[in-house]
């Protein structure tokens, strides 16, 4: 039997709430600045303001971008 | 064991919930049921502790506490050595920085199991008490103490700092705290927060959008997604659609709307509002500089968000895609995508997910993104919440 992370993993550090996996069998951080996370196993992302995203199989979560028309590029999304 | 509700059990749930969402929004005016208050602690030092019941000393705010403990815990000093002029000198930056830095660190030092925070679970179990399917005395003991309704509180071995409710809470039919015209939360100290739909904004925002000074070049400028949606929606709520209109109008043009209505399962657990799915490209020019943003929905909430997109985007379908990013050696090998919020959630075939597991990926392959056509991202989604 496969073991469960029973702690929740934030996968948003930048954002005010945060979003956090649930019940993945590991969550693997592969690029700190743009906050990409490879996720093991069956999960459940969780967070306020949003429904929990049921997730039946192993996946890769990255952050929406936004455009700052000052500095003329793309920064990650803020909230 | 019970396995089925019967229909009063049903009803009992609402009343169970708006008994303490009473307690706490329109109760509070009351402040703490001392009697209550004191006899619970009194039960709680005993029963898990061993301890004589403790001195407990009422505070005004979650400031008053900390100051309080502070002077006691880090200085030495008594409770009398406390004046309020502590607190105008604290917001003023006028106290000794070695003195706030440990008022910062004692907010820690807040009980998890007394106040406010626990509400939640403990309506849960009053709802099974009340139906009989629970009654443990501890718990119950426990409920009476909680329901004194004390904010904030600290324990110390011989004292407690039991933290007033707020005077007032003003708050929408979400049950969530909501104020368009002042503070949504005051304290017996003064002290207030301001929020919008539950959402905590600054008093310098408030004040800006309460006196109708806050620009349109503010709104640019703000890099949170969530303050730039609480904006919209006290423009929206203020002034109604007219008022979001009247905010943009003078320095952004609609430019193309695009509709992606969703199989109805994937509708599941979203507002099923006519807004779901809608993206309306605005382009326009401030201070000489070209912007464009997609206001879109969230699917959860029905909140209106101005994304900012690249100038370039000729229709909103391209323009709301192009804020998706993935590891440029991934793309051909998407099943799908789905999005909470700003995460994106992407499912690969099983090759590309072994590969991942399996770290087969360099650091120079997975920290190199590109985006997807609006075509391709629509095709893709599944779920977005």
């Amino acid at each position: 039997m496969n073991q469960v992370m029973e702690k929740m993993v934030n996968v948003a550090p930048t954002s005010t709430s945060g979003h956090f996996i649930k019940g993945a069998k590991n969550v693997v951080n592969l690029d700190a600045i743009n906050d990409t996370y490879f996720v093991d196993g069956e999960s459940e992302l969780v967070t306020q303001n949003h429904t929990t995203l049921v997730q039946d199989t192993s996946c890769l979560i990255t952050t929406q971008v936004v455009y700052n028309p000052f500095a003329k590029m793309f920064e990650k999304s803020k909230d | 064991m019970k396995e089925k509700l019967e229909q009063h059990e049903i009803e009992l749930m609402e009343v169970v919930r708006n008994k303490w969402v009473k307690l706490a929004f329109d109760k509070c005016s009351e402040g703490i049921n001392k009697p209550a208050f004191e006899e619970g602690i009194a039960w709680l030092y005993k029963r898990f502790l061993d301890l004589q019941a403790p001195q407990v000393i009422y505070c005004d705010s979650m400031l008053d506490a900390v100051m309080k403990i502070t002077l006691v815990k880090d200085y030495g000093k008594e409770l009398s050595d406390f004046s309020p002029k502590m607190m105008d000198d604290f917001y003023n930056g006028k106290l000794d920085v070695e003195f706030v830095e440990k008022i910062k660190e004692n907010y820690s030092l807040k009980s998890t199991y007394i106040g406010w925070s626990n509400f939640g679970w403990v309506s849960f179990y009053d709802f099974f008490t009340q139906i009989n399917v629970l009654n443990h005395e501890d718990f119950n003991n426990y409920q009476k103490l909680i329901e004194s309704n004390v904010f904030e509180c600290f324990e110390f071995e011989n004292a407690v700092f039991a933290v007033q409710p707020p005077m007032e809470v003003v708050y929408n039919e979400a049950l969530v705290p909501h104020n368009l015209e002042g503070a949504s939360i005051t304290f017996r100290d003064g002290s207030d927060y301001f929020h919008i739909n539950g959402f905590s904004i600054s008093e310098e925002l408030f004040t800006k959008l309460h006196t109708n000074t806050y620009t349109f070049k503010d709104f640019i400028s703000e890099d949170n997604e969530e303050i730039k949606s609480a904006v919209i929606s006290y423009l929206e709520l203020k002034n109604g659609s007219t008022g979001v209109y009247d905010f943009i109008k003078d320095n952004l043009k609609e430019i193309d709307t695009f509709v992606d209505k969703k199989a109805d399962h994937f509708m599941e657990g979203t507002t099923k509002s006519m807004n779901v799915g809608v993206y309306t490209l605005f382009k326009g020019v401030i201070n000489d500089i070209d912007i464009a943003y997609v206001r879109c929905y969230c699917p959860s909430t029905d909140r209106m968000f101005f994304l900012g997109v690249d100038p370039v985007n000729t229709n909103a379908k391209d323009a709301i895609a192009s804020l998706f990013r993935v590891p440029t050696v991934l793309k051909p090998n998407i099943v799908s995508i789905s999005r909470q919020g700003e995460k994106f959630s992407i499912e690969f075939d099983e090759a590309t997910t072994l590969k991942l597991k399996n770290n087969a990926y360099t650091h120079d392959e997975l920290n190199a993104y590109s985006s997807v056509s609006g075509d391709e991202y629509f095709t893709l989604m599944k779920y977005e919440f």
